[in-house]
């Protein structure tokens, strides 16, 4: 059902926008030979940003459900552990400090540069993390959760920093680049992202019943066999690949890690083999829905998907923090 | 043997928890660890089966060496339920008994035997659907026993594993106390070897093979509830004032608080 809602949404963005397209010319256009005003549009423009929603989308949601996992706490998210704004740090360092030196000297053009820089913010903030968090034989979750709110904290201060020191121009830039958007998308971006995200979802869906186990605790899983340390360094790293080139690409988009697997334990439970290819269905899902929110709802204004995510997402946190109050887990 | 230990010293951040213990557990043999709060059962416990290393003396489980097992192999012999085993997440009964199947990499028919199995024996069939966290602490427990039960399940054979318990008991009304050692004391006579860690005294005596009396990190007694269960032992180790008298049935020495003692 969700795979349907999901191509049903995506054809649905295609056709949708400041030029309107009917579904038969996309099928023309996709299937067919046909070149012309709306294969330009449909091809050039709406596939790769949708295509990257998706990707995005997918990534989001499956990594959320493995942090949340990981940390044995549905109000967990990969924003947490300070990978996106580690990532949006990196971003925010080139585009206001670098651009120019880097350009000149390796002469690749900024948007190369943006988002390999955000990618090497995510990787830093989480080796960070994984570092402060290593204590003798084992992770501290609790030591990596409270390492990961300071660099949260620092990595905002720096953006901060950053913006009071910037001109009015690449300052623009910057905060639409933190609230996240798909319009950069093109594709190139499609390329990566899909040669990243693609295999690290796959990877991450083998680990689905030692997640299960994780369920239990850290000893309860290590006496069940699962090898808990060597698990949490692939998922962290893995969560931290596919966060970091997601913000590199799409800016910070908050909440879909949040949200998604939440929304989906009440649907398909909490054992990882159905939420972790449901989350990766169901991201996929609103990211596509959001961003074709986020360009139809305020034409010709273009809204920034963070801002459509947040405030969707803000009030389901708060719910779900009062459920589980009721359920005594806070 | 199925496992032994051997002069166990084991430190936690510089402290001596556990100081020259030795243990022994043979095949179908139920060792319950007795003694005060702190003295060292928990960490026992957990050098037992590996989750905590030794600075010197080790653990052979079926001869080899416990850190040395394939980490699978190891949880099909050796099961083991922790305290506080917290779940934050809405599972049902049945999905985390199915969690102890984990180490079996072959899934299917015989795995849901099995759960029906150990869900009868713990009384749990017809709450199988429920959401784990809607139970109560003492239903959880059973829950959770029955989970460390399916990892060592065998059906229509002898049972050859190692199952460990910490503090089983806590939780359970003493009805549901009393089931769960008369459980235990059938699965031993399976062939299980069983070690459990126990608050109360006299449910110990009564039903363990083997009795092993811990005070702040020593193993001061250790053999049959004879002759751990004495006055002297238990004075010493508690330092209250106890009598010891006979179960009217089966002869096991049974502790009552010296009344006299008491300030009135």
């Amino acid at each position: 059902m969700l795979v349907l809602a999901l191509l049903a949404v995506s054809f649905f963005s295609l056709s949708v926008g400041s030029v309107p397209i009917d579904l038969c010319e996309i099928t023309d256009t996709l299937f067919g030979e046909k070149r012309g005003m709306a294969s330009i549009v449909v091809v050039d423009i709406r596939l790769p940003r949708m295509l990257l929603a998706i990707l995005t989308g997918a990534g989001l949601g499956v990594s959320g459900a493995v942090i949340q996992g990981l940390f044995r706490n549905p109000l967990a998210e990969p924003g947490l552990i300070g990978v996106s704004a580690g990532a949006a740090l990196g971003a925010a360092c080139v585009l206001v400090l670098g651009a120019e030196i880097i350009r000149q000297i390796a002469a690749v053009p900024l948007n190369v540069i943006l988002p390999i820089a955000a990618f090497i913010g995510g990787l830093v903030a989480t080796l960070l993390v994984m570092a402060f968090s290593w204590s003798r034989t084992a992770f501290s979750v609790t030591t990596m959760l409270l390492v990961g709110l300071a660099l949260n904290t620092m990595a905002t201060g720096g953006i901060g920093l950053l913006t009071a020191l910037t001109d009015q121009d690449s300052l623009r830039n910057l905060t639409f680049w933190l609230l996240g958007s798909m319009a950069a998308a093109d594709n190139d971006k499609v390329l990566i992202s899909a040669i990243i995200i693609i295999p690290s979802l796959c990877w991450l869906l083998r680990d689905s019943a030692n997640l299960d186990c994780l369920l239990l605790g850290e000893s309860g899983a290590r006496a069940l066999g699962v090898p808990v340390t060597r698990l949490k360094f692939r998922l962290v790293l893995l969560s931290a690949l596919i966060v970091g080139t997601s913000v590199a690409f799409a800016g910070i988009i908050g909440f879909i890690g949040l949200i998604v697997p939440n929304l989906l334990r009440f649907i398909v439970g909490p054992m990882h083999r159905w939420l972790m290819p449901a989350s990766a269905i169901f991201g996929a899902l609103i990211l596509v829905a959001a961003d074709l929110l986020a360009r139809t709802v305020w034409f010709p204004q273009e809204l920034p998907i963070g801002v459509l995510t947040s405030l969707i997402g803000g009030p389901i946190f708060i719910f779900l923090i009062l459920w589980q109050r009721k359920k005594g887990l806070i | 043997m199925r496992l032994t230990a051997d002069k166990l010293i084991v430190e936690i951040d510089g402290r001596t928890v556990l100081d020259r213990v030795d243990f022994g557990l043979k095949s179908g043999e139920l060792v319950m660890l007795i003694g005060p709060n702190g003295s060292g059962k928990t960490s026992l416990i957990r050098t037992l089966c590996g989750e905590l290393l030794p600075r010197t003396g080790s653990v052979l489980l079926e001869g080899k060496a416990v850190d040395q097992w394939k980490a699978y192999d190891r949880a099909k012999k050796l099961a083991v339920l922790f305290q506080q085993a917290s779940v934050n997440f809405s599972i049902t009964v049945e999905q985390l008994i199915q969690l102890g199947r984990h180490p079996y990499s072959q899934h299917g028919k015989l795995d849901s035997v099995i759960i029906n199995d150990v869900m009868d024996c713990m009384g749990l069939r017809e709450m199988a659907q429920r959401s784990f966290l809607s139970l109560s602490g003492g239903e959880q427990q059973r829950v959770q026993v029955a989970r460390v039960l399916a990892q060592v399940w065998q059906i229509e054979s002898e049972l050859d594993g190692v199952l460990i318990l910490d503090e089983p008991l806590a939780a359970l009304d003493i009805v549901y106390q009393y089931q769960l050692l008369q459980l235990l004391q059938k699965l031993r006579s399976r062939g299980l070897s069983i070690v459990v860690s126990i608050h109360d005294l006299n449910l110990a005596s009564l039903f363990a093979d083997k009795m092993v009396l811990l005070d702040k990190g020593r193993a001061v007694a250790s053999g049959s509830p004879e002759s751990v269960f004495t006055a002297d032992n238990l004075q010493q180790t508690f330092q209250q004032a106890v009598e010891i008298i006979k179960h009217r049935h089966t002869g096991r020495p049974q502790m009552l608080f010296s009344a006299k003692h008491h300030p009135v």
